[in-house]
């Protein structure tokens, strides 16, 4: 596999961000660790309720790939080298790409302790119980006539996506398997597209609501139900319950499946989670809810600021806009090796191969002259700005 | 009183562009187009001073913006560098000055220079008394 763009995760973001660059010209190849593109898309609940609408939706993000090299069932191991001359180990077969975009998306866990409970049959992350929504026969047996309650106060309590996903499971538990649904948040944000539409159809179909505010729930299990005290109005309220669905922590996929140096930090927590397109390592590019909390819409725009910071990034300088190296003064001091942004210099045998000298690589060098202005030997020039022409503009010799 | 700024190509060049076409780009000010301000090295401004430039302003992009990934940290070490030495050799460090800007910025960018002339011409008032 030989290709100038390397897309890893073929989710909504990553099949637009490959789609856009193969239309861009580039040479792109698209892997994904499933046997099927899609990631997400594929077991999305529905968008608005319509289950049809995203499988139209990747039919026209497969259509608009165009002529890319699809590898799947295949995950990205490692990743070795610097930009320009990225080698890849994909599953034990080798490749080779100018820059990567990791679109590998998000882990969900569920973290029962935060709510004071404990992982069992009767405590479901929200996408357990969005799988079980899914299953019919499974959910009328577990759900019908049964009393769910959603605890939202985690991270999910600030992700205006979590929450359009967790009021979409409760209008669905509750108007498809009659569950008696009540809704336990910290806060409950209807301000934003489709959240208000969702809450007003939730509440009319009886879902309860209880804004937790200042004082903390108390949970009791009891073997067989749980006990809930909340307040309402300032008054405690007790509600009974049989199964519970807490919301999740989500994180860009963990070392297993980001590859080995394509490790990002993603700071404290999600979902206040924010990285830029760009990763703090040259050539490397994140795009998607790997890199931010952004629901579909969100993913997809993503897909092709990515992909308008890889083209940016591809675009080669001119000839001589790069940098040039005299054999015979460099010192091999490092200074450039060091200092080069772009990682595009280093120290090898000359043409000649009689002695080791900076060499820079055309591929990766973008002409910015942070060298040519550190190295002490004056071996490196920048043709179309040279020392003497920045002089020259100032009146003065060099 | 001549004053010089290194530009970058691709940030700071078009700010002072539109601060020229909108009229109020301060006057007195010579321009050195570099492709990032990494490329400008502590010998260029030095030279600058020693030839007659009562003061130099370096202008990359914002952290995080410059299109060669860190071309602006590294002018902004230089600098920082640079500024130490001067205050070494008994010369004001206001003299040379590093600052961020977008395209976007020529008002800002504008007030930047106005505000580092007025410094300059104040050392140089000192100084001369």
């Amino acid at each position: 596999m030989k290709a100038d763009i390397f897309v890893a995760g073929a989710g909504a973001s990553g099949l637009a961000c490959a789609g856009a660059l193969a239309r861009l010209g580039h040479r792109v190849a698209l892997a994904e660790a499933r046997p099927a593109l899609g990631g997400t898309l594929r077991s999305l609940p529905g968008y608005l309720g319509s289950p049809a609408c995203d499988r139209r939706l990747l039919a026209e993000l497969e259509r608009g790939l165009g002529p890319i090299e699809v590898l799947l069932d295949t995950r990205l191991r490692a990743i070795r080298g610097g930009p320009g001359r990225f080698q890849l180990d994909l599953d034990g077969a080798g490749g080779e790409a100018r820059t990567v975009v990791l679109a590998t998306g998000l882990e969900r866990t569920s973290v029962p302790e935060a709510h004071g409970l404990k992982a069992g049959p009767r405590v479901l992350g929200l996408s357990a119980l969005a799988e079980l929504l899914g299953r019919p026969e499974t959910a009328i047996a577990r759900l019908r006539g049964r009393r769910l309650a959603l605890f939202l106060d985690g991270s999910a309590a600030d992700s205006r996506r979590q929450h359009a996903a967790a009021l979409n499971l409760a209008i669905a538990a509750r108007r498809d398997f009659a569950a008696e649904v009540t809704w336990f948040g910290r806060d409950l944000r209807v301000a934003g597209e489709g959240l208000d539409a969702r809450y007003r159809v939730a509440r009319d179909l009886g879902v309860t609501f209880f804004k937790q505010g200042e004082r903390p729930l108390k949970l009791q299990d009891e073997g067989d139900s749980f006990f809930v005290e909340a307040w309402l109005d300032g008054l405690p309220v007790g509600v009974n319950l049989d199964l519970a669905a807490i919301d999740e922590r989500e994180t860009p996929r963990g070392e297993a499946h980001l590859p080995a140096g394509g490790q990002v930090d993603p700071g404290p927590a999600r979902p206040n989670m924010r990285l830029g397109n760009r990763s703090p390592r040259p050539g490397i590019f994140l795009a998607g809810s790997l890199r931010a909390d952004l629901d579909l819409e969100g993913c997809l725009g993503d897909g092709h600021a990515a992909a308008a910071a890889v083209a940016a990034f591809l675009r080669q300088p001119a000839e001589e806009a790069r940098a040039r190296v005299d054999g015979q003064r460099c010192a091999r001091c490092l200074t450039c090796v060091r200092l080069c942004p772009h990682r595009a210099i280093a120290i090898q045998p000359d043409p000649a191969g009689i002695r080791l000298v900076a060499v820079p690589d055309p591929a990766a060098c973008r002409g910015c002259g942070a060298c040519a202005a550190a190295c002490p030997a004056l071996a490196i020039t920048i043709p179309s700005s040279t020392d003497e022409a920045i002089y020259g503009r100032l009146g003065v010799t060099a | 009183m001549k004053l010089l700024a290194f530009v970058c190509e691709r940030s700071a060049l078009r700010a002072i562009e539109e601060a020229e076409a909108g009229g109020f780009w301060p006057p007195g000010w010579e321009l050195s187009p570099v492709p990032c301000s990494g490329r400008v090295d502590v010998l260029h401004v030095t030279g600058a001073l020693t030839r007659g430039y009562a003061g130099v302003m370096v202008v990359g992009c914002f952290e995080e913006a410059c299109e060669f990934l860190q071309g602006n940290l590294v002018a902004g070490r230089r600098i920082e560098y640079l500024r130490g030495l001067l205050k070494e050799a008994g010369v004001d460090p206001a003299r040379v000055r590093l600052e961020f800007a977008s395209p976007a910025g020529a008002a800002r960018l504008a007030r930047a220079a106005r505000e580092m002339r007025r410094q300059v011409d104040a050392i140089g008032k000192g100084e001369g008394s």
